[in-house]
């Protein structure tokens, strides 16, 4: 069973924004493009997840779904804030690589918590008004990060991934 | 490196570490000072406000700006801490401006202006509009972008301030369309 394409969301935000033909996009495809990037991010990092602890070649189980939607969106956002910094919490330290984690997952923590305030507002603030320029650069900010998380070392993501399936007491 | 220091009004002007370092030519032009903005040579660090009191219930009062003297400085200036006339919220936004700038770069940046917020959660947050130039869009990478991101969390992070950026970019043109909406 295929998993959610992140690299789709990213397309389908920028379609939204920039649709050929037409003229200046609504604030509904504004409000999703940016909702479409933060869930491509999101998606992302649980199939991260779910593939670290079930393998990539269980994806069709329901083991595997069990992982995968055990993730939600607060859990994800506690790791981000704890991740960006220079210096984690001592609880969260001693599970971190070996030298720290890496800068560009750093950096993806902190691109995800951006893009996390963002698709809060684009879902549920009704005085939210998304400029083009803002949904633009979320898109762009989006598809960087999604590729760095990507290709960052797979012990570095593991070790995301473990923090985040396993809150540490 | 100038060091940038807040500082209070007591005893001990100033606690941790300073909110930021930059070549001194920098600091004298984005802090507006002048040769005669010198309080204090680099041996004794000046003190502010009654140097008895030894608590810091309002806060931060004043920017000081320490050249070392190693510094490359304008032949007249001292080594020394020097006293700027900008208020604390302007040089907190002013080093975010910086930061924002340092990733972005100075052409795609036109002004940033800072508001308290809270974030999705409901705790305190930092409001940071980005006013970003006309096609600042076509020029700027994904890359830049989330150094921007990076930058000003570091930023945030030296000056002891917890408060999650929560940062919206637009152009002037975005803005007062929004305003008018």
């Amino acid at each position: 069973m295929p998993v959610l394409n992140p690299d789709h969301l990213i397309d389908q935000a920028n379609y939204l924004v920039d649709i050929p033909g037409r003229g200046a996009p609504r604030q509904v495809d504004l409000r999703r493009a940016i909702s479409s990037v933060y869930y491509a991010l999101f998606h992302a990092v649980l199939t991260a997840a779910a593939d670290s602890i079930v393998g990539r070649t269980h994806r069709d189980t329901p083991r595997y779904q069990l992982v995968y939607r055990s993730i939600n969106h607060t859990s994800i956002s506690n790791i981000c804030e704890q991740i960006e910094k220079t210096t984690l919490a001592q609880k969260f330290s001693k599970y971190q690589p070996r030298g720290g984690f890496h800068i560009d997952l750093k950096n993806v923590a902190t691109t995800f918590l951006y893009l996390q305030e963002r698709r809060h507002l684009a879902d549920y603030d009704p005085l939210y008004r998304v400029t083009i320029s803002e949904a633009r650069l979320v898109i762009l900010a989006g598809r960087e990060a999604l590729a760095r998380f990507q290709s960052v070392n797979a012990e570095h993501r593991n070790a995301f991934s473990s923090l985040l399936l396993f809150a540490p007491r | 490196m100038a060091r940038i220091w807040p500082a209070y009004d007591r005893k001990e002007p100033a606690t941790g570490c300073p909110w930021a370092e930059m070549p001194a030519f920098e600091a004298i032009a984005l802090f507006e000072l002048g040769a005669g903005d010198l309080v204090a040579d680099l041996v004794v660090p000046p003190r502010f406000g009654n140097s008895d009191q030894t608590l810091s219930v309002r806060g931060h009062r004043q920017i000081v700006v320490e050249i070392g003297d190693r510094e490359d400085r304008p032949s007249n200036w001292q080594p020394g801490f020097y006293s700027s006339r900008t208020s604390v919220r302007k040089a907190i936004a002013l080093l975010i401006q910086r930061a924002l700038v340092s990733a972005l770069g100075d052409e795609n940046v036109v002004r940033v202006e800072l508001q308290p917020t809270t974030d999705s959660s409901g705790r305190d947050a930092l409001g940071i509009t980005v006013v970003i130039a006309p096609f600042a869009t076509k020029r700027l990478k994904g890359k830049a972008i989330m150094d921007a991101l990076a930058s000003v969390r570091k930023q945030l992070e030296e000056m002891a301030d917890e408060r999650a950026p929560i940062i919206h970019f637009a152009t002037e043109e975005e803005l007062v369309q929004n305003a008018s909406a």
